[in-house]
């Protein structure tokens, strides 16, 4: 098992794509800061747009379809928290679109070159070829998390300087790792469905439309037909899904929304990486 | 342990259709066996079965004189490459060695090195598998298989594709593998003609029905497979050929004789005319007969 991590970790550093993403992962970190910073000084030049704002702010409970972030009317001339930033950013799924782009590509390359005719069959167990591209994700993910959050951090700091702090550290770090979690769970959902339809583009494509919000209109559906058998319920699956809950767990929410966020992200990652490893090891090598 | 591997009654099925059909095989330690079966005989699925790579509807194998679960802690002494080799394109050998060295726990030093110079590959240096010829991503595929140092080889139509240098390449590295290191072999191919160049045993397969299980004597035997010589004087190569110690030839037309025995010595033939001043203006193991008796086993020529 420890062998087969080191295999996919020497493999994850000698991929082109590795790189690539992180490349576009420090680039995504700059890009999103400084369109924040442009909505803050379009705030600044046109009251109206404060309005505008503090409105989208206000009716943020229902999620849109698209990826975009809101500033805070008072960032104009007020402090920006370090955590207020990075939590607007990652909640918008922007990091998101990387980790599913990386993980498609990832697990998939050993499937698509053949490669796994090499190792597969000296493994009794073949469910532990998930488990090392597991660890592999989980570690690509941190790195692209840490990177996003230092990028974003130390841009802010550059656009915006002493009115720039750091704020709690202690709901920082929950914050980002709870989102850590959460965008691990998308990971192993799209190693499940990768190995599943052995199509890097499959789990991509259903992993992008979910990561911009292409879902609500399945989730409403869900919540209606739902409400419509027990009112009582004031169920909302979106409690209950990895998007849903990313654009939930923002520095501010509730303890309840982050141990809630905490438990789904979990409770993904363990059901995927069961439901691959049973795929892996039931199913012919081809 | 009579046997390395024997397979007792073999059998995939996907849905109505029996790829792989009570299929027994009969491997001994030191052997190069020969799969042979054309196109969709069910070559690839028995030896990805044995391979650990797919699993048998019915039937199982035993390995080192294990079955079930006692086999499968022999996995690790099988090298197989089938099909195309499984590489990274974007990668260079070394890389895709060095993987396939971690993954099996395998930590010797120089051990990629010498894997690179048994294939011939040891100058590749940093160049990309996406820039290597199919001949040079097959020898690479031959030596993942041997990363973990195995005792069985199973490959996969090897030298599909490669043009006859290559092939000779090919047929040579496994050669001494067998010889030198006591690798046995299993090779599949469709022609049997290449196959005979190498195989001590043969198991000819159609329509995933193992037809027969012979050794290359058995074979021989049965095909009369022979050396044909072009030569400018005929009566003077027979008493050459006769000096040699070779009696069983036939003289066939006025530039042409066939020789039955000796087979692998066509070289020295050649050498030995040349000493004597006569030229040789062809020399090749004819294997029709061969392909013919192929061909009359698995139904004839309508079905190639």
């Amino acid at each position: 098992m420890f062998n087969l991590i080191k295999m996919d970790f020497y493999r994850m550093m000698h991929s082109v794509s590795t790189w690539v993403i992180l490349t576009f992962t420090v680039l995504l970190a700059v890009f999103a800061v400084s369109m924040t910073d442009s909505d803050i000084q379009s705030m600044a030049e046109n009251p109206q747009y404060i309005q505008e704002q503090q409105e989208e702010i206000d009716g943020n409970e229902d999620r849109s379809i698209g990826i975009y972030t809101t500033a805070d009317p008072e960032w104009v001339d007020g402090k920006i928290e370090v955590g207020d930033i990075l939590s607007t950013e990652i909640s918008s799924g922007l990091l998101l679109l990387l980790c599913i782009i990386f993980a498609a590509i990832f697990v998939s390359a050993e499937q698509k070159n053949g490669y796994v005719k090499n190792i597969a069959g000296q493994f009794p167990n073949r469910g532990m070829l998930v488990l090392s591209k597991l660890a592999a994700l989980a570690v690509q993910v941190l790195l692209m998390l840490v990177v996003f959050a230092a990028v974003a951090a130390l841009t802010g700091l550059a656009l915006w300087g002493d009115r720039f702090y750091l704020g709690s550290e202690s709901s920082l770090l929950q914050c980002l790792g709870v989102q850590y979690l959460l965008h691990l769970g998308f990971a192993a959902l799209i190693l499940f469905l990768t190995i599943l339809s052995r199509s890097s583009a499959f789990s991509m494509v259903v992993g992008l439309l979910a990561c911009v919000g292409t879902l609500i209109p399945v989730y409403s559906l869900i919540n209606k037909i739902v409400y419509d058998i027990r009112p009582s319920w004031n169920f909302d699956i979106s409690k209950y899904t990895l998007d849903g809950n990313i654009s939930m767990a923002g520095i501010g929410a509730a303890p309840e929304a982050l141990i809630r966020a905490v438990i789904v992200g979990g409770a993904f990652v363990v059901a995927c990486t069961i439901l691959s490893m049973l795929v892996m090891q039931k199913r012919d090598v081809r | 342990m009579e046997y390395l591997l024997t397979t007792n009654s073999l059998t995939k099925q996907y849905g109505r259709h029996k790829a792989v059909n009570a299929v027994n095989l009969h491997v001994r330690q030191g052997d190069i066996y020969g799969l042979i079966g054309r196109n969709g005989a069910g070559k690839t699925t028995i030896l990805k079965i044995i391979s650990g790579l797919a699993a048998p509807t019915s039937g199982d194998f035993s390995l080192f004189g294990e079955s079930g679960k006692g086999a499968a802690i022999y996995m690790s002494r099988i090298g197989t490459l089938i099909e195309t080799p499984g590489i990274y394109p974007n990668m260079s050998a070394a890389e895709n060695l060095k993987l396939k060295c971690l993954a099996m726990g395998v930590r010797k030093k120089g051990v990629i090195e010498e894997l690179l110079k048994i294939v011939g590959l040891s100058d590749t240096g940093k160049k990309k598998l996406k820039n290597f010829s199919l001949g040079m991503k097959q020898r690479l595929g031959i030596a993942l298989a041997l990363v973990n140092d195995p005792d069985l080889l199973i490959l996969d139509e090897p030298i599909n594709g490669l043009d006859p240098q290559g092939i000779a390449e090919v047929w040579e590295t496994l050669f001494k593998l067998n010889k030198e290191r006591g690798i046995t072999l299993i090779i599949s191919s469709h022609i049997l003609e290449e196959l005979s160049k190498i195989a001590t045993h043969y198991g000819i397969i159609h329509d995933g029905v193992l037809l027969q299980e012979l050794t290359r004597e058995e074979l021989l035997s049965r095909c009369s497979e022979r050396i044909e010589l072009k030569t400018s004087d005929t009566r003077r190569a027979c008493t050459v050929l006769e000096n040699m110690g070779i009696t069983d030839y036939k003289v066939v037309d006025a530039d042409t004789i066939h020789i039955f025995e000796r087979l692998n010595d066509g070289g020295e033939i050649t050498m030995e005319l040349a000493e004597n001043h006569v030229k040789t203006m062809g020399i090749t193991v004819k294997n029709e007969a061969l392909e013919d008796y192929y061909l009359n086993l698995t139904g004839g020529a309508a079905n190639v």
